[in-house]
């Protein structure tokens, strides 16, 4: 256990090294918070009440939350494993005594939480000073809250994960991520809220683990999921994150097996 | 003296000839070789092409989802704004295949970090043409064609006869669209000669850019209207060009007039400014020396 808080540690101070890319990307993260934002204002212009029970308040404060947590679920793929595969560095990885599995897990938790505490929190700062977002003002809230964002943060590795594994089996693995990426943008809620989806389509994407990894935190903090609800969807997330894991850990099995390194 | 000087002129305008000449074999040749390649590896163009292409759906699908609440967005129909994000795609799209080279993305952390860019100055051919066949990224068709379908949908929704003035116009607009983002590009490639670490503002423009101009600039707020408007003249190269082929008038400051015609204007000033900037940029250049 202390090896691997020590690879989350290393892979959290990593991040500060790079200040201002850091810099740069909050500025850019801003603006793009500013352009949704406005587009989901003219929704509420174009025709006032167009969600029930989500306020345009609300719309500006899951703009801010889904923008906070873009770095965290590295929401536009994630290639660190992909290419440690493909250069033949798993070798050594894989030779080390420690778990496969925990040593990926470990290290992006660092880089997960350096991001949420970081760009995430600043950014979302910004959005509740000068655009008005929210503050969950209960304390039950806050904890979910945090229960349900540790949740996502590993729902979403776990997904990353299996992704990355297909790199055990084809050469093809960095198209496969960009898939997995971006195919899960809109059941994640972050392309839009959930809650303004048609009905069917909602049903749909809570039959998947995807809204898991942003929604569920998100409609938390707006208080949307209050008691036994926020306790269930929390459930949803523990229930799914048993699943993508031990699915990942039987890739990870299989995969080594298979595994041909290149190189020479 | 007359003769020798208009043969020394016929001598002067035959070089330059055979050099655009000669640019242009080498880059057909150099591009040929990079499609190829990327042939070779048949899935991984396949899946990268796939996830373009869903990419840039899930946007659009986005729009149909507001639209199942609403008859108007910002008093655009949902045709009129397939127009605009159809135009707005498919010049992003084609311009984000050409000049691969020159993607800041690209160039800056490999080209100018890495000092790649080294190899590209001893030789003895246009820098330029040698950036631009470095890449090739034939995956952005996905993206295109997803651009080009929901251009095409639009313009039959909207169901009206176009005039020939029209549609020359709207592939003046295209054209000058891909000039425009070509030369932000570029623009982004040459800061990369000062700066690696602050790429990603450049983001803002490039892919904010096209996130924006999907929708009309009515809906926006008055900063951040003005500033594609007169910063990053943005505005000229498709709400403008599209409130015309729509005889629609800007919501806040009345008729357009030739506002709307400003579209090869503005994409050739963006081309400019984009290569000066990276001119400017090379003579910056310090190799990293290692």
């Amino acid at each position: 256990m202390r090896l691997y808080l020590e690879l989350a540690k290393k892979s959290f101070q990593r991040q500060v090294a790079y200040r201002t890319a850091a810099l740069a990307g909050l500025i850019t993260n801003m603006f793009f918070g500013v352009l949704r934002a406005s587009i989901l204002i003219a929704v509420y212009n174009a025709q006032t009440n167009s969600v029930p029970n989500y306020s345009v308040r609300d719309a500006i404060t899951y703009t801010g939350m889904t923008q906070a947590f873009i770095g965290a679920v590295s929401l536009w793929g994630w290639y660190d494993m992909i290419k440690s595969i493909k250069s033949g560095e798993v070798a050594s990885d894989l030779a080390r005594p420690y778990d496969y599995y925990n040593f990926w897990l470990a290290q992006d938790l660092g880089r997960s939480l350096f991001q949420l505490f970081t760009r995430g929190a600043l950014g979302m700062l910004v959005f509740i000073v000068f655009f008005g977002a929210t503050v969950p003002s209960s304390l039950g809230q806050w904890v979910w809250l945090a229960i349900s964002t540790l949740l996502a943060l590993l729902l979403s590795f776990s997904w990353r994960f299996l992704a990355s594994a297909i790199g055990f089996w084809t050469t093809d693995a960095v198209g496969w991520m960009r898939i997995a990426s971006l195919g899960i943008l809109l059941p994640t809620g972050f392309m839009i809220p959930l809650a303004f989806m048609p009905g069917w389509l909602q049903t749909l994407c809570y039959l998947t683990p995807f809204p898991g990894m942003l929604n569920t935190p998100v409609d938390i903090y707006l208080g949307r999921a209050t008691g036994v609800e926020a306790w269930g969807l929390i459930g949803l997330q523990a229930g799914w994150l048993i699943v993508l894991m031990a699915l990942g850990r039987l890739a990870a099995y299989a995969g080594r097996r298979k595994l041909t390194i290149q190189g020479g | 003296m007359k003769t020798e000087s208009s043969a020394a002129l016929q001598s002067i305008f035959h070089s330059a000839w055979s050099e655009v000449a000669f640019n242009w074999r080498l880059y057909r040749k150099l591009i040929g070789a990079q499609v190829r390649a990327q042939m070779q590896y048949r899935t991984s163009f396949i899946l990268e092409a796939i996830a373009q292409f869903a990419g840039n759906v899930l946007d659009f699908v986005v729009v149909l989802i507001f639209f199942a609440r609403l008859p108007t967005l910002g008093g655009w129909t949902l045709p009129e704004i397939g127009l605009l994000y159809g135009l707005s795609s498919v010049a992003f799209g084609l311009a984000d295949m050409v000049i691969a080279g020159f993607d800041y993305a690209y160039f800056g952390p490999n080209m100018v970090r890495l000092g790649e860019f080294d190899r590209v100055l001893i030789r003895p051919v246009n820098l330029f043409v040698q950036v631009l066949s470095s890449q090739f990224t034939l995956k952005r068709l996905g993206r295109i064609g997803q651009g080009a379908i929901v251009l095409g949908w639009a313009l039959l929704a909207l169901d009206r006869t176009w005039t020939p003035l029209q549609i020359t116009y709207m592939i003046v607009t295209l054209v000058s669209g891909v000039c425009f983002f070509s030369g932000l590009f570029i623009f982004g490639s040459g800061l990369s000669f000062w700066t690696v670490d602050s790429l990603e503002v450049m983001n803002m423009a490039t892919y904010g850019g096209q996130f924006l101009t999907q929708y009309p600039l009515t809906i926006y707020g008055e900063f951040l209207r003005s500033f594609f408007t007169f910063v990053i003249p943005m505005a000229f190269i498709n709400y403008f060009p599209t409130l015309w082929l729509l005889n629609k008038p800007d919501r806040t400051s009345g008729p357009i007039g030739l506002l709307a015609f400003m579209a090869p204007f503005s994409g050739m000033l963006m081309f400019a400014l984009g290569v000066a900037l990276w001119r400017r940029g090379v003579r910056h250049y310090a190799s990293t020396g290692s």
